[in-house]
């Protein structure tokens, strides 16, 4: 897991305890076990995979940023290490996958040039290119696509790009006018 | 041989089971000064420790994918590895069995609190006309009791527990007593100005929240994450509202992962003690009781009656009328979803606001008479600028497939622009719904197991279609597309698997006479007058409002009935 996004949602839940405890209500003890969890969350260093070899982690790393640019900033090798080594349903689909794209590509996934590495994600990308020859590379990138979306969108640079801005307390809730009237004004119920 | 170890002391009122019909009565009972032991199948509840409320899914490693089961299809959570300790419908070591042809799924939550510590907090009060059904369509029985005589007890509940709401003067829903609630977020505003067009009320949404200081709870903080558990217990759970505040008068004696065996009768029929499990040793207990209160939940209260026989009781304790596990039902439940392009590029703002939804349609067609279907459902409403979790924008790889900036781009594009309409409707009882006691199976304690039957009618086929074709509408009515391709007709793609919903109730039901009912208006056994059900097993019918508010309810009225009998002496 990289530091920053760790680090980032440790300050965040630490606010939110403080918000919390300013609304009142919150136990000492909550607070305490709050600090605990996060600081425990903090610890970390290097990553070693657990079930990649070498050069199976540089493809994962190189696929992972070709179906989300900013993926490695996500975590999303660790996250798909990690689930590999709790599911050996899953270990064995991506150490099959890689494999499997390093033997239609030639030589290792990450070891090819980017042309090579788009030309073969433009074919198993896509349902409609089925058949006999690619399936097993459409049903690996299914899966290898999800497993990406989700590491990265739940990071802490993923939750920034989309917009999320909750997951803090307020005192009461508001919808900013602009956006009440935005959405009116371009539904076909804009006039009454 | 078993070591039965006998407590040498007489439990006053025990109560079984400590969800919301559990907690009411320990909350009443000893605030009005009556020593309650409480037993409950699961552990504890800290919710310092036990809630994951405000967390992010980047502070665990999995980021809630657990062991990524979802990838491949299966499942792994219930409602999500965020979600306050909730149970599952399948539980290790406590198996139940399902009669060829059905399917249905039995919900257990094994914890302190029960399933209120994740629930939806719905609190709908049921209607005037939904304790006369028969009286009504003809379908079903009606209740023993009316809608007065037990609105001063929903008045009592959402007086205690804090409810939002606004009065509306609307017959299936009726007004109660409101904290103010919050405003409707963005697309919530839409889905009224689509309803309105159409002639469907969308009102404010009665939940068990609280919106301003109550009984030394804060108020909500809108985070939105309610199913999470609340560290400051600004919504209802029986753990954090009920019970450990009961607890303080010192008159509440809690015994945690005790699982209920049976009820021990003496020679002359009555209840003097229950048998359980203390799963920590697994040693079988006994304690002795002057009264017991079932509110283990509907299917657990009914599998503990029907397995506790004897001579005086050959088919169970309260079922000398055959009725115990008959009748069970859960809501009906289909949903359907939408892209709505006038949500897109809306100027991102914090919708958490409180848990679930912030408007809500009632039944609107409750006076048509040419309907095809009888009774009614209510609409849930969801949407709006979630907290990214795993699986949030699964259904963009799906769609759009690709990979690179333009899979990035449809994400960004499409997030927050759906809308989702759930339908919760009333399912008739019918004879080809009802759990027994499988004769071969017992679970991990040695306990026989229930056995499901179940079959949905036409009744609520027909009303799931109603439910497709109302929520296209509104969905197309404010210029939005339907998603994905659903077939109401089909269990689990459309209508819901029996149990799905959670709603699983009245297999213990009430009513005057004794031959077609097991208890009495009170909830009192009519064959077993220390014998009491708190939960929602003794409902007749299972009207289209969320149970919980009317469980809270009843438990109060019986829980004041039960003191009064004491204080009587007559149990």
């Amino acid at each position: 897991m990289s530091e920053n996004p760790v680090e980032l949602g440790r300050r965040d839940l630490l606010r939110n305890v403080a918000l919390a405890a300013a609304f009142g209500g919150i136990e000492p003890a909550a607070a305490q076990h709050v600090h605990q969890m996060a600081s425990a969350d903090k610890k970390g260093g290097t990553y070693s995979p657990k079930v990649f070899q070498a050069g199976e982690w540089k493809s994962v790393e190189a696929l992972c940023e070709l179906i989300v640019p900013g993926a490695s900033k996500g975590g999303a090798k660790e996250f798909i290490d990690l689930l590999a080594s709790a599911n050996p349903a899953i270990a064995t689909a991506w150490t099959g996958g890689v494999a499997w794209m390093s033997a239609k590509l030639g030589k290792p996934f990450h070891a090819a040039t980017a042309a090579e590495q788009t030309a073969l994600l433009d074919k198993i990308a896509y349902r409609k290119n089925d058949s006999p020859e690619l399936a097993p590379g459409i049903r690996f990138f299914d899966l290898a696509r999800r497993m990406t979306v989700d590491a990265y969108y739940t990071s802490a640079a993923g939750i920034a790009e989309v917009g999320y801005k909750g997951n803090v307390g307020m005192s009461e809730f508001k919808v900013p006018k602009e956006s009440s009237e935005y959405v009116m004004r371009r539904s076909p119920l804009a006039n009454g | 041989m078993l070591q039965i170890q006998p407590r040498r002391d007489v439990a006053d009122v025990l109560v079984i089971g400590s969800g919301a019909g559990g907690g009411t009565v320990t909350h009443v009972l000893a605030n009005m000064g009556i020593n309650v032991t409480l037993l409950e199948a699961g552990p504890g509840l800290n919710p310092a420790k036990d809630f994951k409320e405000h967390m992010w899914p980047h502070q665990v490693n999995h980021r809630g994918a657990g062991t990524g089961k979802n990838y491949l299809g299966q499942e792994e959570y219930a409602f999500g590895y965020f979600l306050a300790p909730n149970g599952y419908w399948e539980i290790e070591g406590e198996p139940y069995t399902s009669a060829p042809g059905t399917n249905f799924r039995w919900f257990r939550s094994r914890i302190l609190g029960g399933r209120t510590n994740h629930y939806g907090r719905i609190s709908l009060r049921f209607a005037d006309y939904d304790f006369q059904p028969y009286s009504t369509d003809g379908l079903g029985d009606d209740w023993p009791i009316t809608y007065d005589e037990i609105a001063p007890y929903y008045d009592k509940t959402e007086a205690f527990i804090g409810v939002t709401g606004t009065k509306e003067g609307i017959r299936s829903a009726p007004d109660g007593v409101f904290q103010k609630p919050p405003e409707p977020r963005a697309h919530e505003r839409l889905v009224q100005a689509s309803c309105s067009r159409l002639k469907i009320p969308c009102i404010p949404s009665r939940m068990a929240i609280i919106t301003k200081n109550h009984n030394g709870r804060a108020a909500c903080h809108y985070c939105g994450q309610c199913g999470r558990g609340c560290i400051t217990a600004s919504n209802y759970s029986s753990s954090q509202v009920q019970i450990f505040p009961a607890m303080k008068t010192g008159r509440v004696t809690l015994i945690n992962n005790a699982m209920a065996r049976e009820l021990v009768t003496d020679a002359s029929g009555k209840v003097v003690a229950v048998s359980y499990v203390d799963k920590a040793t697994r040693e079988e207990k006994q304690i002795k009781c002057r009264t017991v209160v079932l509110a283990a939940s509907a299917c657990e209260s009914a599998r503990l009656l029907l397995n506790s026989k004897s001579a005086k009781h050959p088919n169970g304790v309260a079922n000398s009328s055959g009725v115990v596990g008959r009748y069970l039902t859960d809501s009906v439940g289909y949903g359907l979803q939408g892209y709505i392009p006038a949500l897109a590029g809306m100027p991102k703002y914090d919708s958490d606001g409180i848990g679930s939804m912030h408007v809500y349609i009632p039944w609107w067609e409750w006076a048509k008479k040419n309907k095809d279907f009888p009774r009614g459902y209510h609409v849930e409403i969801g949407g709006g600028f979630g907290m990214p979790q795993v699986g949030s924008f699964h259904g963009q790889c799906r769609r759009h497939e690709g990979y690179g900036a333009a899979l990035k781009k449809n994400i960004a594009e499409e997030y927050g622009c759906f809308v989702g309409l759930s339908g919760r409707g009333e399912m008739v009882p019918n004879e080809h719904s009802y759990m027994d006691i499988d004769p071969n199976v017992t679970d991990r304690f040695g306990i026989p197991v229930p056995r499901f039957h179940w079959r949905w009618s036409e009744y609520e086929y027909k009303q799931v279609k109603h439910m497709h074709d109302t929520f296209t509408q509104i969905i197309e009515t404010m210029g939005g597309r339907v998603m994905g391709l659903r077939n109401p007709e089909r269990e689990g793609g459309g209508i819901s698997v029996g149990g799905t919903i959670i709603h699983e109730l009245g297999t213990v039901r009430m009513g005057n006479d004794p031959k077609k009912s097991a208890l009495n208006k009170y909830c009192q056994a009519h064959d077993a007058k220390n014998v009491f059900v708190a939960d929602a097993a003794p409902f007749v019918s299972n009207p289209d409002k969320n149970p919980t508010l009317t469980i809270c309810a009843m438990a109060w009225r019986t829980a004041e009935y039960l003191a009064e009998e004491m204080r009587k002496g007559n149990v």
